[in-house]
């Protein structure tokens, strides 16, 4: 269970969270959904416990994010969104390393890494240095890290980037089973089909605040749009994306002045 | 055992503390620059080697120290002295990021890790590092000890050598992790790359202070005075005569002081090394500075478009890349400090009229800055922590030639120009002669932008393009100082036969001149096949 009320961070002027009431059920997944800057990645590093609230409360597990973070991290697995590894660790190194910070035992963690790996597809890659991984490979070693304590809490900033479709539908079905078993997912991702294909629920943030919640077939007809991404535009208060491209379109195509002029 | 008993009394978890040890010291060893010297790219395993050389050498010179000069305390005062540096030098220039690293903030701060253990853990990991440049550095001068002074000295030293590293560890440790916690993000890449440069004017400043050395070190037979203990360096000097029986109150008070402090440096840097402080420089590493737009100014203008663009980037590295910043900022005090050291006992000989000038004469200084500076400058411009943006030199229709070139001119131009200047009003000052002024003051800057002509065709690098990597300071500066000292050994010679007559002085203006304006060109043309085979290392 993750639960927040009235949870605000800002930085210096800017408020990045605004009071935001948020509420994921075990055994479900919840997207996560909002434009850039609105406050998602902020949200779940609240969440983590990596930086602190500036005002409102925070639960995750039933632990509260100020007070008791390491009750907190015990629980939660985290794919951060820019994901940072130790680059001249292998990747063996760096799964164990993370094995070891949860006190895994050192048997069940072998078994996991190579299980893992092995379902993603680089378990020979396990002694090369991570700087040497591709973007999705790097990917697939953040979301095992982030598995390896089989965690009760999921916090997914954009876990399937860079991943390849293989290795995109393992991790789609496997949160859907994870869920299942009861874990509690928060999820975000720019991906609205994807989103709209394996969330339960979705919330929609925008300048920090949440501005709709529910479930996306209901987000879909209260704000009578034709799908999800027509009503996530519509409440994220952004142009139509026709006009958009229009406007592009015509700032490539018009000559400018000085092209105008040229021979 | 005892490591894990420490960590329990530190408040850290034992079995994280040491998991978190042997991850530290194997990615802050990887990372090293220094440690892989002998292999290319970044891909290669690391092998000790260069750091090995360059510390053993230092070593070699304690022991020579240690051989040459009877006085326990004062070599025990240089052998620690010099540790103390070293190690100061490698915290701040090279491994600042093993103190607070970004990346801890980012990997670890999500994981179940106290703060005690965060701090256990990088703290001996830091411990390590200095501890075996501590016995390289001293190692050989205690090993002198024993087979001279017996094995009380020996120990004495030994243990002085703990103390020190523990000591300059420790305090530069809080002062580094102070700054982070305590000053304002606004202003803390300012005041990091202020200590920096401080440090960095130290070491490199620090052999032009040799001459002074040279006048108060007259005989084996010197004896240091009880103002060796005013240094803190100089605390734990004492041990090697204390433990051979050889007791004084200033030795004693020299200890306890060392002691003292000590104990009181730990428990503050408890206090100061946690993830917070490295979450500070994340912020820092990452949103950067906020700055307002502004108008390309006049300077900039001019050249070639592949010209402008070098400029432009380069200004806009100098104010955000604080790498960058420190090599360049770092270069106008070591400047002064060998200018002033040329100056120091009155105007300069005048080369011109005195038919040269010998290797050891006091323009020595000033011939040496003529490549240190631009080489240093050159390599700089290569270096960035946003190298992976260099992709766009790559991807973009651009002639790397001369973007290449074009840096180079960038160095000749906006640095080397404006030192010509300074040393023709230095010149003029101490001759009175403005021709003659003018004609040295030309003759040097030119031979500076053609060594930065050289130095592109030797290893043609395109600008901000290769990233900034632990240890790379230190063989920077050797390799960069072998390389002016050499020059500053040749240049005496030369101007020694062009001042010879007025024709053999017009003919070498006249020939720089010519070079200044083909080299370029000519370097151009001979890196372009060079420069088409790179390939983007990000």
């Amino acid at each position: 269970m993750i639960e927040t009320a009235g949870l605000t961070r800002t930085f210096g002027a800017k408020v990045a969270v605004r009071r935001l009431d948020l509420r994921v059920e075990p055994g479900t997944i919840t997207g996560f959904l909002g434009p850039n800057g609105a406050g998602k990645s902020t949200t779940v590093k609240i969440l983590t416990g990596m930086i602190r609230p500036t005002r409102g409360t925070a639960t995750v597990a039933g632990f509260d994010v100020v007070k008791e973070p390491l009750e907190v991290k015990r629980r939660v697995g985290y794919v951060p969104e820019a994901g940072a590894l130790y680059e001249t660790l292998t990747a063996g190194e760096y799964l164990g390393m993370i094995a070891g910070l949860r006190k895994i035992p050192p048997d069940d963690a072998r078994r996991r890494i190579r299980e893992f790996l092995g379902l993603f597809g680089i378990l020979d890659d396990r002694n090369r240095r991570l700087v040497e991984f591709s973007k999705g490979m790097r990917q697939k070693v953040l979301i095992t890290a982030a598995l390896i304590g089989n965690p009760q809490v999921l916090l997914l900033d954009e876990p399937l980037n860079g991943l390849d479709a293989n290795a995109a539908l393992v991790v789609k079905q496997l949160l859907r089973e994870l869920a299942a078993r009861g874990r509690t997912i928060l999820f975000c991702s720019h991906i609205l089909e994807v989103v709209e294909r394996i969330c339960d629920r979705i919330v929609i943030i925008s300048e920090g605040r949440a501005v709709v919640g529910g479930r996306p077939a209901d987000i879909t007809a209260a704000t009578g749009a034709t799908s999800l991404e027509d009503a996530f535009s519509r409440l994220t208060g952004v142009r139509d994306a026709a006009e958009v491209t229009r406007d592009l379109l015509s700032a490539l195509e018009e000559p400018s002045d000085e092209s105008a002029a040229a021979p | 055992m005892i490591g894990r008993w420490l960590a329990t009394l530190a408040g850290a978890d034992p079995q994280q503390w040491r998991l978190l040890t042997r991850v530290m010291l194997r990615t802050d060893f990887r990372s090293s620059n220094a440690l892989n010297f002998g292999t290319t790219g970044k891909k290669h395993a690391g092998r000790p080697w260069a750091i090995l050389l360059l510390y053993g050498v230092v070593g070699i010179w304690t022991a020579m120290i240690a051989a040459l000069f009877s006085d326990l305390l004062l070599v025990s005062a240089v052998v620690l002295l010099a540790v103390g540096m070293i190690v100061a030098m490698a915290i701040v220039l090279d491994f600042h990021s093993a103190v607070l690293s970004p990346r801890d903030y980012r990997v670890l701060s999500p994981q179940p890790l106290t703060s005690a253990t965060y701090f256990a853990a990088r703290i001996t990991s830091i411990l390590i590092y200095a501890g075996v440049i501590g016995g390289l550095v001293g190692g050989p001068g205690a090993g002198v000890f024993l087979v001279r002074h017996g094995l009380s000295a020996a120990l004495g030293l030994a243990l002085g050598l703990g103390g020190t590293v523990l000591w300059t560890v420790l305090a530069f440790v809080i002062a580094y992790a102070a700054m982070v916690n305590r000053i304002h993000p606004g202003r803390l890449r300012l005041a990091l790359s202020s200590l920096q440069i401080a440090l960095m004017s130290v070491v490199m400043g620090a052999p032009a202070f040799m001459p002074f050395l040279e006048d108060h070190l007259q005989g084996t037979d010197y004896q240091a005075g009880p103002a060796v203990f005013l240094v803190p360096w100089g605390w734990f000097a004492g041990l090697p005569p204390l433990l051979g029986g050889d007791w004084s109150l200033p030795a004693l008070g020299g200890l306890l002081a060392g002691l003292a402090t000590t104990a009181l440096l730990w428990r503050h840097a408890r206090t100061h090394i946690s993830l917070s402080g490295a979450r500070r420089l994340d912020n820092l590493s990452s949103a950067g500075e906020a700055t307002r737009p502004r108008r390309r100014p006049l300077w900039l203008r001019g050249g070639s478009p592949e010209q402008q663009a070098v400029a432009t980037l380069t200004r806009a590295q100098f104010r955000s890349d604080m790498n960058f910043r420190l090599a360049v900022l770092s270069v106008v005090p070591i400047t002064l400090i060998y200018l002033l050291m040329a100056v120091r006992n009155g105007p300069l000989p005048n080369p011109i009229v005195q038919e040269g000038a010998s290797p050891g004469s006091r323009l020595f200084m000033i011939h040496l800055l003529t490549s240190l500076v631009p080489l240093t400058l050159m390599d700089s411009l290569v270096r960035s922590e946003s190298s992976s943006a260099s992709w766009v030199f790559f991807a973009a229709p651009a002639d790397r030639a001369r973007l290449i070139v074009g840096s180079g001119l960038c160095v000749s131009r906006f640095f080397m120009l404006p030192y010509a200047a300074l040393l023709a009003a230095i010149f003029l000052w101490s001759w009175g002669n403005p021709g003659h002024a003018l004609i040295h003051a030309a003759a040097l800057g030119l031979l500076a932008h053609l060594v930065v002509q050289l130095r592109i065709l030797l290893t043609p690098r395109l600008p901000f393009s290769e990233g900034v990597r632990k240890g790379m300071a230190l063989n920077q500066i050797v390799t960069m100082g072998i390389a002016a000292l050499l020059v500053s050994i040749v240049l005496p010679l030369l101007f020694g036969l062009a001042y010879a007559s007025s024709w053999f002085t017009a003919a070498l203006i006249a020939l720089l001149m010519a070079a200044a304006v083909a080299l370029p060109r000519a370097v151009e043309r001979s890196v372009r096949a060079r420069v088409e085979r790179l390939e983007f290392g990000g």
